[in-house]
């Protein structure tokens, strides 16, 4: 199946048993790991993302409005492991391809589709950081103490949260490869994400012909979820909400293995596979 | 003087040629400002959830009016220490200064260009309307803001240059720096005292506060001015500390050996 997902020119590969898959994705999240730690560039943004809960609560605190602080909260989440995802994790192949390790990473047995999933999910699982140190902003910068209505919910959420960023990396992470200069496209991407998601402030404030995009892009559900994780109300329809984060990762995985298999049969038809 | 200006010339040109790298007019119009818009409508928009009209006004000046203010120069500071060129600038004859600023102060230009398109686009969608006067002057303030600012990251850039690594960290502080401490999404005296003192000897807090007032209902000269005139005299401040400052670091790494380290 992940042979068929990836594409390219098929080659003896050995069949993988479940405690080899788990090495395998385990031998990676620990490189991805090594990788990252050793990157002051990457992983200085996983604590410099959440310091923007400093502004959300500062405006919220100053309009008397410290009962919203769960929004601050959100939207500094949502910044760091969209962060994560678009910045660090779309980086992964274009980093593999300009350290000519992805000739080497292709042609080995592992498809290249799961190597990629495995580190941008981990990429993604460090933005959770980014809760725990908004919630420290908002207890001891102004005193706010932001209570967890219900654990279960932001437990799932940030679950299905991590596991969409990660996987739509994996798109961003094929596509971005190809461009030019792939920091420009990571500037572009994230800002119109994060307002049609609704990350600070609900998708229901904005115009209508723009709300009706917001569906499709997997931060709104994220964001309404944490958000009713934060308030007392009982939520309502999680399992439907929750299913469509899911499936939009699903959708995004999907679509990102389609395309990376297109690009690595493409690079490799041109020659251009150990080319930067 | 005529010499400087020469070299702050052909540093213009390199940083013209770093732009270049990053944008083109296609991908600066459709993707940077793109990012910069949006940016500005989720903070923004945080006044229209508080149901405030006042609230709403207040993060759009001075959200649009710092629009991509501070990106990229701080970083741009440590590229020469990159490319490999950092040790010829400090050998050559001249100051390091004026190539630096040269090579930095593209950014400057293309804050001042964000920061007036997000105003015009914001303004046309909140139906926020200004007399020609009021919007020539802010206009006007938005440049000074964008050269003081400019003189502050030449100072946190020479900094950074010291640590390379740490350029982009530096850079992420001193935009959420203005936006939460300089009056651009609460005002200053929100913040405690002693941190009031640090924010009004920051770019950005002064030029923010007189576009609010030309903005705002019975604008008084006198009080513009004074706004104004407190700007250009933090700006003089870290042009000043950036002057003395960015040579005496490349001395020091002459000094120590460690110039082509980084």
């Amino acid at each position: 199946m992940a042979a068929w997902l990836v594409g390219g020119i098929p080659g003896p590969r050995e069949r993988m048993n479940s405690s080899a898959a788990l090495r395998i994705v385990g031998a990676t999240a620990l490189t991805q790991a090594r990788l990252f730690f050793r990157n002051s560039q990457e992983w200085t943004r996983v604590f410099m993302m959440p310091l923007q809960a400093l502004v959300a609560m500062a405006v919220l605190v100053h309009a008397g409005r410290a009962d919203l602080a769960g929004y601050a909260l959100t939207a500094a989440l949502l910044f760091t492991i969209g962060d994560m995802g678009f910045f660090v994790g779309s980086e992964v192949v274009a980093g593999d391809r300009s350290q000519q390790v992805l000739e080497l990473l292709t042609a080995a047995p592992t498809p290249y589709f799961v190597v990629l999933l495995t580190r941008t999910l981990f990429v993604a699982a460090i933005g959770l950081i980014g809760f725990a140190e908004s919630w420290l902003i908002a207890r001891f910068a102004f005193g706010v103490p932001v209570v967890v209505h219900h654990p279960w919910l932001l437990a799932g959420a940030l679950l299905a949260t991590v596991f969409a960023a990660g996987a739509t990396a994996v798109l961003t992470a094929a596509l971005f490869s190809l461009a030019r200069s792939t920091r420009t496209l990571q500037n572009a991407v994230n800002g119109p994400f994060y307002l049609l998601g609704g990350v600070l402030v609900p998708a229901a404030f904005l115009p209508v012909w723009l709300k009706v995009l917001s569906p499709f892009v997997f931060f709104y559900w994220a964001a309404s979820l944490v958000r009713d994780s934060f308030a007392a109300a009982e939520p309502v329809n999680i399992a439907f909400r929750l299913g469509a984060l899911a499936g939009l990762g699903v959708a995004g995985a999907v679509v990102g293995a389609l395309v990376l298999g297109r690009m690595l049969d493409q690079l490799r038809h041109n020659g251009r596979l150990g080319l930067a | 003087m005529r010499h400087a200006l020469r070299i702050y010339r052909y540093g213009l040109l390199v940083g013209a040629r770093d732009f270049a790298i990053f944008w083109n007019w296609k991908t600066w119009c459709g993707g940077w400002m793109m990012r910069i818009l949006t940016n500005v409508f989720v903070w923004v928009l945080l006044g229209r959830l508080l149901g405030s009209q006042e609230k709403l006004h207040y993060l759009m000046v001075g959200f649009a009016a710092t629009a991509g203010v501070g990106t990229f120069a701080v970083a741009a500071a440590s590229w020469d220490r990159l490319d490999g060129t950092y040790s010829l600038l400090v050998i050559s004859p001249s100051s390091i200064a004026p190539a630096l600023f040269g090579r930095m102060s593209v950014w400057m230009y293309g804050w001042i260009a964000s920061a007036f398109v997000t105003f015009f686009i914001v303004s046309l969608a909140f139906q926020w309307t200004f007399s020609v006067l009021a919007t020539a002057v802010t206009l006007a303030i938005i440049v000074l803001i964008c050269v003081t600012t400019f003189f502050l990251t030449v100072a946190v850039g020479a900094v950074a240059s010291l640590a390379p690594r740490i350029r982009n960290m530096c850079s992420f502080l001193v935009t959420l720096v203005i936006m939460a401490f300089c009056g651009v999404s609460v005002p200053v005296s929100f913040w405690p005292g002693w941190l009031q003192v640090v924010c009004y000897l920051l770019p950005v807090t002064h030029g923010l506060e007189a576009i609010r007032l030309v903005l705002g209902e019975g604008a008084n000269a006198t009080a513009i001015l004074r706004q104004v005139g407190l700007e250009v005299l933090v700006g003089f401040g870290w042009l000043g500390l950036s002057l003395l400052i960015v040579d005496r670091f490349a001395e020091a790494g002459r000094a120590d050996g460690t110039i082509e380290l980084v």
